[in-house]
C-alpha cells in the first residue's frame, strides 16, 4: 500500500490519458482539492468503467460516492458524479456523466461496483436520474409513494404537502388527495379533533398530565 | 400482515417443513438496531434466507439544508451526522471549505483538531465497546464503557462548554484555545486509559460467551467488502490495511506514530478485536500529541475568511464588522472540493460545488455508516436469525449518518 499522499497530477497517468482518448472522454480543469477529473459521455460509461476498474495501471477498485447536481439553466441538466479510488496505486479520480432532463437516464455500474446499489438509489430518489440495469431502483431515503425528488433545485426547500398533490388546470390550482389509490387497510385513519387533539394537546394548553 | 398469511396458506405442505418462510420486520424500533433501522427478514426456521434493510427514517435532509444556509450555520448541523463524534464530522466539514478557500491553519489549531479527532473516535468506540457488548448480553462492560465516557465528556464540557454536539471547530481554526487545566486533565485521562482497555478485554476479548457469539459471525471477504465500498474497522477487520490517516493524511498524521490494526477473518469478532486496538493506538497519537502541543495561534491571524476571537468582538467595533461580515456575507471561491477523513466507521467525506454564493451549491455528505449498512446483508443472509443483532452490534452504523 502506498504510503504517499494524492498529489495533484498523480491520477493523470498515460494510461488514463490513453482510456480517455480511446472513449471520446474529456479531462475536467484541475480542482481545488487536486483530484484529477474526467468528463464521459454516458453511452460510453459503463465500458469504460470496467476498463477503469480492471486495467492494471489504473486498477480504481472502490468506488466512494455517487452522487449528482442539478443545473437547471445548463444543457444536460444532471451531472452524475462519481468518485474512484484505487488501493492499489492510491489515486483518486472524478468522473461526470451528463444526464438530460428529458431522458434522465443513465447506465448503472452495480456490476461493476456493488457499492452503487445504494448510492444509485439515492440519486434517484433525491435527483429522479434513473439507472439503466439498476437490479432495484426503488427510493431509499424518502418513503415509496413520495412524488417529489427533492434534492433538485426547483423543490422548495420547505417542501410541500405531501399529503396533498397540486397540479395547475387552466390557471386554476387543483388539489388532489393523494395516497387515495392504497390497498385497503393502509388508509390514513382519519382522526376525531372534535374533542382537541389525540395526543392530550390542545391548542396553547399544557399536555394533560399522565400522573 | 393478510399477504403474508396467505402465501402461508398457499404454501403450506406437510411434506415439506422447510416450505414455510416466515417474513418479519425488525425495526424501526428494535432496541438492537441502534437507531431507526428497519430489516426486513424472510426467515425459513431459524435461517435468514432474505434481508433487506431500509433506511430513511431519520432524514433531516442535511444536504438540502446546506443549499440554503451559510457555511458557518451548517457545522451545528454536521454535529449530528455521526452523533458519537460531533467532532469529527466538524473537522472533515471545516477540511473542505477551507480546501475551497485556501484558508491556513496554524500548527497549535492543527494539532487540536487532531487531538480532537482521536478523543472523537475513542469516545465512539467506547460506545461500541458498551452497546455491542450489551446487544451480545454483556451486560457489565456498557457500565464500564459508560463511566470513560462521561469522564471524557466532563473534561470536553470544560474545553468546549458542551457535552456533545459541542460546536466547537471554526474555519481557520478551533473555537477556544487547550488550557492548562484542560491538558492537565486530558494527560491523566489518557494516562489512566490503557488500564480501562484492559478492563473492557477482560471483560469481553477471552469471555467464552461472547467469543462463541462473535466468532465466524457475519463474515465478510476483502474482495466482497471493497465491492460493497465498506471502509474503516470492517475493511480493515477482513485484513486490507487501509487507513485515510496513512492512505491520504491530512491534518498532522503523516508526523505521528501509530499502527494500523487489521484483522484476519473479517467476522463479527474481528471487528471487535480492530476496534479495541484502535483504542490503544488513538491513545498513543493523543498522548504524542499532548506531549509537546505546538505553540502558537489556535485559529488563524490572518482574519480574512476566520471569525475574529470573541474577546475582541465585544471590544473592538472593526472586529465587530468583521464578525457580521463573516457570518452573513462571506463566500468561498468557486470551485469543486472531495475531503475525506477516516471517522470512527470509515471514510466521512464531503463533496462541495461552490459557485462562489454564501451557501454551497451542492454538498454531498458521503458517510460511512450509509454505505458500510450495504454490507449487513451479505453478512446475516444464510445465518441464524439469533446472530443478526452479532453482525449489526460488529457492523456499528449510526442512523444520524445513514440517513443525513
Amino acid at each position: 500500500m502506498a504510503d504517499h499522499p494524492v498529489s495533484p497530477s498523480s491520477s493523470k497517468t498515460e494510461a488514463l490519458a490513453a482510456l480517455v482518448s480511446e472513449f471520446g472522454a474529456e479531462h475536467l480543469p484541475d480542482a481545488a482539492d487536486g483530484i484529477a477529473g474526467i468528463l464521459v459521455d454516458r453511452d460510453s460509461w459503463l465500458e469504460l468503467a470496467r476498463q477503469l476498474r480492471d486495467q492494471e495501471d489504473l486498477r480504481f477498485d472502490l468506488l466512494v460516492d455517487v452522487t449528482a447536481v442539478d443545473w437547471p439553466d445548463r444543457q444536460p441538466r444532471f451531472e452524475v458524479v462519481y468518485h474512484l479510488w484505487s488501493l492499489t496505486h492510491n489515486r483518486l479520480l472524478r468522473v461526470k456523466v451528463g444526464v438530460p432532463e428529458e431522458q434522465a437516464e443513465c447506465p448503472s455500474v452495480v456490476l461493476v461496483w456493488g457499492t452503487a446499489n445504494w448510492h444509485e438509489r439515492e440519486v434517484f430518489d433525491m435527483y429522479g436520474v434513473r439507472f439503466a440495469g439498476h437490479p432495484d431502483l426503488r427510493r431509499i431515503l424518502m418513503p415509496d409513494d413520495y412524488p417529489y425528488h427533492p434534492l433538485r433545485k426547483d423543490f422548495p426547500l420547505e417542501g410541500v404537502d405531501n399529503s396533498v398533490s397540486y397540479r395547475n388546470e387552466g390557471g386554476v390550482l387543483m388539489t388532489q388527495e393523494l395516497f387515495v389509490d392504497r390497498p385497503a387497510g393502509q388508509d390514513p385513519t382519519p382522526v376525531d379533533r372534535s374533542k382537541g387533539d389525540p395526543q392530550g394537546y390542545s391548542d396553547g394548553a399544557a399536555p394533560a398530565d399522565e400522573s | 400482515m393478510n399477504t403474508v398469511r396467505e402465501e402461508i396458506i398457499t404454501t403450506h405442505d406437510l411434506n415439506d417443513l422447510h416450505a414455510e418462510h416466515l417474513e418479519l420486520s425488525m425495526g424501526p424500533q428494535h432496541p438492537a438496531t441502534h437507531g431507526v433501522l428497519q430489516i426486513k427478514l424472510r426467515l425459513d426456521g431459524e435461517r435468514v434466507i432474505h434481508a433487506d434493510p431500509i433506511v430513511g427514517y431519520l432524514h433531516r435532509g442535511k444536504e438540502k439544508h446546506a443549499e440554503h444556509c451559510t457555511y458557518q450555520q451548517f457545522f451545528p448541523l454536521t454535529d449530528r451526522l455521526d452523533y458519537l463524534q460531533p467532532l469529527a464530522n466538524e473537522v472533515g466539514f471545516a477540511l473542505t471549505v477551507e480546501t475551497l478557500a485556501g484558508i491556513d491553519v496554524p500548527l497549535r489549531a492543527q494539532a487540536i483538531r487532531t487531538l480532537i479527532c482521536e478523543l472523537m473516535r475513542l469516545s465512539a468506540h467506547l460506545i461500541w465497546v458498551g452497546i455491542g457488548g450489551l446487544d451480545i448480553g454483556a451486560t457489565s462492560v456498557y457500565f464500564y464503557a459508560f463511566r470513560e465516557r462521561e469522564s471524557l465528556f466532563d473534561i470536553l464540557d470544560k474545553l468546549t462548554g458542551l457535552r456533545t454536539n459541542q460546536e466547537y471547530i471554526r474555519l481557520g481554526g478551533v473555537g477556544a484555545d487547550l488550557d492548562a487545566e484542560v491538558i492537565r486533565e486530558l494527560r491523566q485521562w489518557i494516562a489512566d486509559f490503557p488500564k480501562r482497555i484492559d478492563e473492557f478485554e477482560m471483560l469481553l476479548s477471552g469471555n467464552r460467551i461472547f467469543y462463541e457469539r462473535m466468532k465466524g459471525i457475519g463474515r465478510i471477504t476483502a474482495q466482497q467488502a471493497i465491492d460493497l465500498g465498506v471502509t474503516g474497522p470492517c475493511l480493515r477487520a477482513t485484513g486490507v490495511g487501509v487507513d485515510l490517516r496513512r492512505a491520504r493524511p491530512y491534518l498532522l498524521y503523516s508526523e505521528l506514530d501509530f499502527e494500523i490494526p487489521v484483522g484476519t477473518e473479517g467476522d463479527a469478532y474481528d471487528r471487535y478485536l480492530v476496534r479495541v486496538e484502535e483504542l490503544r493506538q488513538s491513545t498513543r497519537i493523543a498522548e504524542q500529541l499532548l506531549k509537546d502541543l505546538p505553540s502558537g495561534d489556535f485559529i488563524a491571524a490572518e482574519l480574512k475568511d476566520v471569525l475574529p476571537p470573541k474577546g475582541r468582538v465585544y471590544t473592538s467595533m472593526e472586529e465587530m464588522i468583521h464578525q457580521f461580515k463573516i457570518v452573513t456575507e462571506w463566500c468561498p471561491p468557486p470551485g469543486e472540493v472531495y475531503q475525506a477523513t477516516e471517522a470512527a466507521n470509515g471514510e466521512l467525506g464531503y463533496y462541495l460545488v461552490s459557485t462562489g454564493g454564501r451557501s454551497a451549491y451542492k454538498l454531498k455528505i458521503r458517510a460511512p455508516s450509509f454505505v458500510n449498512l450495504q454490507s449487513l446483508k451479505p453478512m446475516i443472509e444464510g445465518g441464524y436469525f439469533s446472530d443478526v443483532v452479532a453482525s449489526i452490534a460488529s457492523l456499528h452504523f449510526i442512523m444520524g449518518e445513514t440517513d443525513r
